[in-house]
């Protein structure tokens, strides 16, 4: 346990070196009440996220979409079973829903869906006020979190807007690099023929240049402000 | 020596603007090196990355061979290209099969190494650069200054004119809303783009997967948002597996930048994948669908077959050698007229772009190991720019005077007290009365416009020491001078000086007549068959008396004698075996007297101060740093320390000739940090320092005294 916690404070003041803004949640209320309150502070109407088991346990979505806030969904799948609220729709339907939304018509067809989902969470992206994604893991050593992800939504939705939040649970926090590649070892990404998942992300702190004379500057090209939320559980 | 390049290098010596850029530069850079070295084991660290570099280039054709598998099993598709042409006839027949109209780019070496940038604008390509460095640098028409700061040589004015230019709009010249604008011309290029082109920092042989590193972001954009994505990737970034990865995170960011990760790392394995819609599995994600891996040879293997500089492959590009180089400190990057810059752009300018320019490249270094120190891949660069010259004259022979200097003169050390005793005749009308000769004629004159020059002596130390061609009988320890030619030459007088020093430490010294030059000037400049015979001739005239210690006050002499005569005499066991017992003893004279421990002397006058000066051959040729500075302050002395003490004076061998320029600009720092300290006094251990400094001071009219540690420490006596 109080290895855990050292693991723990170590990945705190490393990531708050490089950066990032941390906060520490004993409870599901606790957690739930600053993202709310982060986004009323920053003035955000619109959040995308990427799948998250600990948002699903908070229930944030909901909450978000309760005061009033347009929360979207960015891995395909879950985007498309939002158009179809949530139901179990046919392709055709889907194709439907999915042509209302692009304002033009796209076929029932794997490849078109690809594409048009492509196009419009491109631009969902670029507007949203805040993108939220959860890490799989962080490191100590460095300050770092580790997403691993197929698709590259978590990626998009980290970068893209203007504010992130990673959502990590307290418990896992790898001690260095080295343990950070034997935790990545055991996850296949679940794709035959590859032995890792297509993305492995390690952010470390708020992006910065240094190829504008003067200073070295916070917000390259990345968002401008990097949240880190643990959930101690 | 090439006078284009002197102009080139008078021309930015000469731009204050530039000169400005690079101090600023310079500043911030040696503040983040100070915090990325903080709290780790920076030795064993940099161990660790040479063992793991040194097997992955040693079994490159099987890691190539892993790493095609492992990634054409993830869904890429590799292409490997043994010329830049072949490379970019792959990308840009890719573009034009696709329809590409726009391309944007993460910052890639390898891609400005073969002209991929060129090659797809030619074509009617649109391609933007989205590093924020590499996109000033391209809208100015220029090349990369730096291999992590393309743009580092650039003011905010120049920048806002550039993009106010690309905009139609006047831009801010302040530094904020300048970034501002940047940032937002670069967002609607990644929208718009159909295909991404990135480098990679590593790849990783047992998953496939490419590494790619950014700090501001780009990186991560760029190689997720098109369908279309192209990674050129060096042969040589290929490692076998993630712990390997991971020794070269652990240092790249921590030697270039100083913070312990680069913010945006990214592990790139194969295609994206989506999940299924309506129970209908999507044929991609959102990140690559098509990720075309280059594999680029363009005279890797070369460099990989040549024994003499394989090791150059172990470069992590971090660029941290350019940071502490004083060469680059006071041209940047563009000099050097490829792409790469400083020691290790020297080389691979060899092999990747055009040997002629990298010789002359090579005239540049000052061999003062600045760069040798930091390297996180253990390289020893100022060796091979060393072998690099001695590549040159195996082929093509020396140049005429160098010929004449050490294949007629330095190499017969009799002929060589000859000349200088017939130029210590002739020198009279150059001689000022203090000794000191300002003004020499061609082809010496540019020498002197930098520094003025000691006048020799008629009476060599050689002379004065006939009384000490052997140990006192019966005294122990027996301690040989090796005087070396600045000494002997210019400064007997010291020489004198450091016999009675090592008689107070009740020593036995003596002096080897028949002592010659170690052979330094001719070894740096690649003439080793010249450095052969020398080593020979000191290592036998060395034997006698047989030394418990040879004690030097060059140390540049004494890291010929210690290590370079081992390297030397390889091909020799005989000689070899003679050159360890030689090694072995060689001490620095002040390594020596910490050694022996505190003798009592008369002491300073209470509060006396001085500064203290380390010479690049005793701090990182020989490690040694605080034993000077112990026996200053134990003689009395106080040390005001200067701003980058360990700083190269400019006084380097090949430099000096062809760039006498250049070792002025580098000489004239010195000085400033040593004025700056406001004490009257510099304290040296190395005699080519006390000429270079001393020169220098007299020429700048400076009353400040420079004064061998030895000299300062006989006097107490």
């Amino acid at each position: 346990m109080s290895d855990r916690h050292e693991l723990l404070e170590k990945f705190k003041n490393e990531a708050a070196l490089a950066g990032s803004q941390i906060t520490l949640a004993s409870s599901p209320a606790e957690a739930a009440d600053h993202v709310l309150k982060l986004v009323k502070d920053r003035g955000v109407t619109t959040v995308v996220k990427s799948a998250s088991p600990i948002a699903d346990k908070l229930g944030l979505a909901a909450l978000l979409s309760a005061t009033g806030i347009k929360v979207m969904e960015t891995s395909i799948a879950q985007w498309a079973a939002g158009l179809a609220r949530g139901q179990d729709v046919p392709v055709d339907k889907l194709a439907e829903l999915i042509s209302a939304a692009a304002g033009e018509k796209v076929p029932a067809d794997p490849e078109a869906i690809l594409q048009v989902a492509r196009r419009i969470l491109k631009d969902v992206y670029a507007g949203a006020g805040l993108g939220i994604t959860e890490a799989d893991f962080g490191i100590a050593e460095t300050g770092t979190l580790v997403t691993l992800e197929n698709e590259g939504n978590a990626r998009l939705a980290a970068i893209l807007p203007k504010l992130h939040l990673t959502l990590l649970d307290g418990g896992r926090i790898a001690g260095s690099l080295a343990d950070a590649a034997e935790l990545i070892k055991d996850t296949s990404g679940g794709i035959p023929g590859r032995k890792i998942p297509a993305f492995i992300t390690y952010l470390t702190g708020r992006n910065t240049t240094a190829d504008i004379p003067g200073a070295i500057f916070a917000r390259a090209q990345g968002p401008a402000e990097e949240h880190i939320l643990i959930i101690e559980a | 020596m090439s006078g284009k390049l002197r102009k080139q290098v008078r021309r930015a010596l000469a731009d204050d603007t530039l000169q400005a850029a690079l101090s600023r530069f310079t500043m911030l850079t040696k503040f983040g090196r100070q915090m990325g070295m903080t709290g780790i084991d920076f030795e064993a660290l940099r161990q660790d990355l040479h063992e793991r570099k040194k097997k992955a280039i040693d079994d490159l054709p099987a890691l190539i061979q892993h790493f095609k598998e492992n990634a054409t099993a993830a869904g890429a598709v590799i292409f490997e290209a043994e010329s830049a042409s072949k490379a970019n006839d792959y990308i840009t027949h890719l573009a034009r099969e696709r329809g590409i109209k726009h391309v944007i780019k993460s910052k890639s070496m390898l891609a400005e190494e073969i002209g991929l940038r060129h090659h797809l604008e030619r074509l009617g390509i649109r391609v933007d650069e989205t590093d924020i460095g590499e996109r000033i640098v391209q809208l100015a028409g220029e090349k990369p200054a730096h291999i992590v700061g393309p743009a580092i040589h650039k003011t905010t004015e120049q920048i806002a004119a550039l993009f106010s230019e690309l905009l139609g709009e006047q831009v801010s010249t302040d530094s904020q809303p300048l970034l501002d604008t940047v940032r937002e011309s670069l967002r609607q290029s990644y929208f718009d783009a159909g295909m991404g082109i990135s480098g990679a920092n590593i790849a990783i042989a047992d998953t496939g997967t490419i590494v790619i590193l950014t700090n501001e972001g780009n990186g991560q954009i760029v190689t997720t948002l098109s369908p279309l994505q192209v990674a050129v990737v060096g042969i040589e970034k290929i490692v076998p597996g993630f712990e390997d990865a991971n020794a070269v995170l652990r240092l790249l960011s921590r030697s270039c930048v100083g913070t312990k990760m680069t913010i945006y790392t990214s592990f790139i394995t194969g295609t994206s994948r989506a999940g299924a819609v309506s129970g209908m599995p999507l044929p991609g994600g959102q990140g690559p669908r098509e990720l075309h891996i280059v594999l680029v040879d363009n005279g890797r293997n070369r460099m990989r077959d040549s024994d003499d500089f394989r090791e150059a492959l172990y470069c992590i590009k971090c660029g941290v050698c350019l940071n502490v180089c004083p060469v680059f400190a006071s041209l940047s990057g563009q000099i050097y007229g490829h792409v790469y810059q400083g020691g290790i752009g020297t080389i691979l300018t060899a092999f990747y772009h055009d040997r002629e320019r990298s010789r002359e490249l090579a005239e540049m270094c000052l061999g003062c190991m600045s760069c040798k120190s930091v390297c996180p891949a253990g390289i020893d660069i100022p060796d091979l720019i060393r072998r690099m010259r001695a590549q040159h004259v195996r082929e093509k022979g020396l140049a005429a005077g160098k010929n004449l200097a050490y294949g007629m003169i330095l190499k017969h050390p009799a002929r060589l007290e000859r000349a200088v005793r017939a130029c210590a005749k002739l020198q009279g009308p150059f001689l000022n009365a203090d000794c000191m000769i300002k003004r020499l004629p061609y082809p010496l004159k540019s020498i002197t416009d930098t520094i003025s020059l000691p006048g020799l002596h008629t009476s060599l130390l050689r002379d004065r020491m006939t009384g000490y061609a052997s140990p006192a009988a019966g005294k122990a320890p027996k301690v040989a001078f090796y005087s070396g030619c600045v000494t002997s030459f210019a400064y007997p007088e010291l020489g004198e000086e450091v016999m009675r020093l090592l008689e107070r430490y009740e020593l036995a010294p003596y002096y080897p007549l028949e002592q010659a030059c170690c052979g330094a000037p001719a070894y740096f400049s690649g003439d080793s068959s010249t450095a052969l015979v020398l080593a020979r001739h000191n290592i036998e005239a060395l034997a006698g008396g047989d030394p418990d210690y040879i004690v030097t006050v060059c140390p540049g002499c004494a890291v010929m004698l210690k290590k370079e005569f081992l390297s030397l005499t390889a091909g020799d066991p005989e000689l070899h075996e003679s050159a360890l017992h030689l090694s072995g003893r060689v001490r620095d004279l002040s390594q020596l007297l910490s050694e022996l421990g505190q003798r009592a002397g008369r002491k300073a006058v209470e509060g006396k101060k001085v500064t203290y000066h380390d010479p690049c051959h005793l701090k990182r040729g020989l490690g040694i740093s605080a034993e000077p500075r112990k026996l200053i302050e134990e003689a009395g002395y106080g040390i005001v320390e200067m701003n980058d003490p360990d700083a190269c004076c400019g006084f380097g061998g090949d430099a000096l000739l062809a760039h006498p320029e250049l070792c002025g600009s580098i000489l004239q720092r010195k000085l400033a940090n040593i004025e700056a300290t406001g004490v009257y006094t510099v304290v040296t251990g190395c005699t080519a320092c006390v000429l270079q400094l001393r020169g220098g001071l007299h020429k700048n009219g400076s009353s400040i005294k420079v004064v061998h540690i030895a000299e300062l420490l006989a006097g107490q006596f």
